[in-house]
């Protein structure tokens, strides 16, 4: 009794952590220790008392268990008065029932995920710790908790290899190197109220970030046929968790899955692959020139340049291919190229001219040839 | 004889030559080249104060980092003209007071903050030197 | 009396003309002791009128030939150092900018560089000769003393000369050859003593610029007016026979070799220039790094034996060969005559020759 007393006194810590002082680390780490919500608020039960019975008395409502942990937290979470001086938001339970996650638990899914799933038990800590489950780098595996479960993920029909699939991706290759703006899991699925977007909605989520490509992908003739034939926007080339980093080949292997090899729509492609590639091709040969020269050295500044504005028309067309319009295309397309080509020609010229410096090499040697036989010749 | 006097005439023109000619080539060496070159200055000179009108930008096409210089009501700004994302040359648009990427539709504002768009950092901005009249980047 | 004489003879009533005249000719150009007790028009007739020794033939013009190049070092140097910034940053840039943007800067550079690599074959195919004809016998030991120095300064000024421009190559070269330097006893510590710990900082960089541009040349100059001088009192060793007056004769021979010399040193310069690709990465080691031909041996060696024992055999390989004229006492007659010493000179050269080739091709 005294010793429980001395660590009362010591710790500081609350009447139930005497106790209960295996969770007393893990909870003692978690935001909510530290603005001073106590065991009672979610648990009930008296703490000011050492007496076993008295303590769990007072609306003790023990481990509040998967169906009511949703009501334990929205207590506090889903009060404006009690949110509002923490900045945060409450409408995180509205948003839940309109996730997937929140339609299977009120048909009375117990397996689904709840708040503790993702957010911890004890150890609650703000989005932006590094070390909290729902951190922008942990967020992958703490959704492929369940979601790269097999077994689980079978009973829903659902694939479990997306975590897999995320995590080749450019987007979370893009994370890694610590771009905050690449998106993870919630960045397309939403937080709170989780649901993979629909049909008609893909170009809406890409489109956020994607901006000049959804302005140009809305011009053209796939969105308005895509839509009423339910083909997949963005999703139907570039994938929706395993998205690569796009390269021009894309143009040959994705439109041959809807458009016949002879039909006017795929000479369309090819006509834009070819664009592309050959305007990479001037823009790289440029750069082997150019690279040449430096290392003469010949004064190359003007030309680094140039080809920098070259690739900026190219990175320029990227977007707008998403018309499927080869004149939009070929527009910026025609400016990269023309500057790719003149640096080029230009580049040849100085190297033209710097080798024709070897022909001075002859003339040299015969004017000293020259003078070497005058002289002799004058002295004898 | 007069052969001979055309054949020492010959000689002396020659070795005369080759003196001349080295004497002309170390001179060229010796001459300072007036070469404009900014690949490893670390000061643009950008011009007058009042070259530019406030809200008006001036693009510095350099080497190693391509420019823009802003006017604004608190003094100049400089800031890359590079965009973080994918190296593209951005554009000021003065009626926005924005900086835009034309190949991803990003927007800087004028402290190179990104707005909007992928680009994962933002811009690198420069020291600004103004001595008596004229503006220098400091890079 | 044309208007030239006339200032002529003012400068001779003020300036003793004779003495310098008599100090420039001490460096073997037209090789005659100067009167000087007649006026200098009358001693310049008297002096190039004399015949000397055809020495602009092979192989006696070894040695004037070196100390053309060397003026030619000193003239091309001195044209660089009008451009070059000392700075570990700022070195890479001016070397960029005198290839690139000065006139004629180019060769200018190209022919200083080759011209290193030239006056040390020079030097070494006279060390050859030196000890083919034995020309260090009693009394001219100082002659190969001064010859063997030349060469170290030589090669000492082609080490400090190729840290100069900074570039990634080149660091990495001198940075193999400091490694070597470390592990020879004794010279370590004196290299350490004058250049820092075997790192290379701003201050080793800025005392191997001030070693390449002045006081190596300057310990050269020395020894090379040393070396004319004892050659004056000694005479030469062999003579040639012919005789020939010094102008026309043996001035305009120097004149065929100077320009001989200039269209080599030209076309080599533009053939195979220096390729300074990008500034040094001191984090980053190239793959492959040439370095110079005659210090392979000693990186073969350094590489393949343990530290000390290499150190010891360089040092000792150096000594002996600085010792040469107290340790060979054979007679003074043409090597083949010779079989010891013949042997064991021909056993060192294959030596050397081989672990040079082997160094080369060291990964």
């Amino acid at each position: 009794m005294i010793g429980m007393i001395f660590i009362y006194l010591i710790f500081e810590a609350r009447g139930c952590m005497v106790c209960h002082s295996e969770v007393r680390k893990e909870y003692s780490e978690g935001v909510h220790y530290k603005e001073r919500i106590e065991c009672i608020s979610c648990h009930g039960g008296n703490e000011n008392t050492l007496d076993i019975k008295k303590a769990h008395a007072d609306g003790f409502k023990g481990i509040p268990g998967r169906r009511k942990v949703i009501k334990v937290c929205t207590y506090c979470h889903s009060s404006p008065e009690k949110m509002k001086p923490y900045g945060l938001s409450f409408d995180q339970e509205i948003l839940y029932y309109t996730s997937e996650h929140g339609e299977a638990f009120k048909k009375g899914n117990d397996e689904v995920a709840v708040c503790t799933d993702c957010h911890g038990v004890h150890r609650i800590l703000p989005h932006n710790d590094p070390l909290s489950l729902t951190n922008k780098m942990s967020l992958p595996l703490m959704c492929g908790k369940c979601h790269s479960d097999f077994n689980m993920m079978k009973k829903y029909g659902i694939s479990s290899d997306v975590v897999l699939e995320y995590n080749l991706s450019i987007h979370a290759e893009e994370v890694r190197k610590g771009n905050p703006h690449s998106p993870t899991c919630v960045g397309c699925h939403s937080t709170h109220g989780a649901v993979p977007p629909g049909i008609g909605d893909i170009e809406k989520v890409c489109g956020k970030c994607h901006i000049r490509t959804r302005e140009y992908f809305l011009r053209s003739y796939h969105s308005k046929v895509w839509k009423e034939l339910d083909y997949l926007e963005c999703e139907g080339c570039h994938s929706n968790h395993y998205v690569e980093k796009t390269s021009h080949d894309l143009w040959k292997q994705k439109c041959i899955e809807c458009h016949e090899r002879e039909s006017k729509s795929y000479k369309i492609a090819e006509e834009i692959y070819t664009l592309f590639i050959t305007c990479e091709n001037e823009i790289l040969r440029a750069e082997k020139l150019t690279e040449e020269l430096r290392k003469i050295p010949v004064d190359v500044e003007d030309f680094i340049g140039r080809i920098e504005e070259a690739k900026t028309y190219l990175i320029e067309a990227e977007p707008v291919s998403h018309s499927i319009s080869v004149e939009e295309v070929k527009s910026f397309i025609a400016k990269s190229k023309s500057i790719a080509e003149e640096v080029q020609r230009e580049a040849i010229r100085k190297k033209k001219l710097f080798e024709s410096k070897r022909i001075l090499l002859p003339i040299f040697w015969f004017l000293i040839f020259f003078t070497i036989a005058l002289i002799i010749y004058y002295r004898r | 004889m007069k052969r001979r006097d055309f054949l020492k005439w010959i000689f002396r023109g020659t070795l005369s030559a080759w003196v001349l000619g080295a004497i002309g080539a170390i001179f060229s060496f010796i001459r300072i080249p007036r070469v404009e070159r900014r690949e490893f200055e670390k000061e643009i000179e950008v011009g007058e104060y009042e070259d530019l009108k406030i809200g008006e930008g001036k693009f510095i096409p350099h080497l190693k980092e391509p420019l823009w210089v802003i006017r604004t009501e608190g003094g100049y700004i400089a800031l890359s003209a590079v965009c973080t994302h994918m190296k593209c040359i951005l554009e000021y648009k003065p009626d926005e007071k924005v900086i835009k990427c034309p190949c991803h539709a990003a927007i800087f504002d004028l402290s190179g903050n990104v707005v909007q768009g992928p680009p994962p950092n933002p811009l690198e901005r420069y020291r600004i030197e103004i001595r008596g009249e004229r503006v220098y980047v400091i890079l | 009396m044309s208007f030239f004489d006339k200032v002529l003879k003012w400068f001779e009533k003020r300036v003793h003309l004779n003495e310098l005249l008599s100090f420039i000719t001490t460096f073997g150009i037209f090789y005659y002791p100067f009167p000087l007790d007649k006026s200098v028009k009358e001693s310049l007739k008297e002096v190039t009128n004399r015949p000397v020794p055809y020495y602009s033939r092979w192989p006696y013009f070894l040695g004037i030939l070196i100390f053309i190049q060397f003026l030619f070092q000193i003239f091309t140097g001195i044209l660089l150092l009008l451009y070059y910034i000392p700075s570990m940053e700022k070195g890479y840039q001016s070397t960029i900018f005198i290839i690139r943007d000065v006139p004629i800067g180019y060769y200018i550079l190209g022919i200083h560089r080759w011209g290193g690599i030239l006056i040390i074959i020079f030097v070494m195919l006279r060390l050859l000769r030196f000890i083919y004809h034995k020309i260090y016998h009693p009394p001219r030991e100082l002659f190969w003393i001064f010859a063997f120095l030349i060469f170290l300064l030589l090669s000492f000024q082609y080490i400090t000369g190729t840290l100069l421009p900074m570039s990634d190559g080149n660091y990495w070269k001198v940075e193999r050859i400091l490694e070597i330097i470390k592990v020879i006893p004794f010279v370590d510590r004196i290299f350490s003593f004058l250049y820092g710990n075997f790192m290379i900082d701003k201050y080793m960089h800025l005392r191997f610029y001030i070693s390449h541009v002045f006081f190596t040349p300057l310990f050269l100059f020395c020894i090379f007016y040393l070396h004319f001088l004892s050659v004056r009192k000694l005479g030469f060793f062999t003579s040639p026979k012919k005789m020939e007056p010094i102008y026309p004769g043996y001035f305009y021979d120097i004149f065929i070799i100077f320009l001989l010399l200039t269209g080599i040193l030209f076309s080599l310069s533009v053939l195979f220039p220096a390729k300074y690709i990008q500034v040094f990465d001191p984090f980053k080691t190239p793959p492959k790094i040439a370095l110079p031909f005659f210090i392979l041996p000693f990186h073969f060696l350094k590489v393949k034996l343990p530290d000390t024992l290499a150190g010891v055999i360089m040092l000792i390989l150096v000594l002996f060969l600085f010792f040469l004229p107290w340790i060979d006492r054979s007679k003074p007659i043409p090597l083949y005559k010779r079989p010891l010493v013949f042997l064991v000179s021909i056993m060192i050269l294959l030596f050397l020759i081989i672990t040079g080739i082997f160094g080369f091709y060291l990964k």
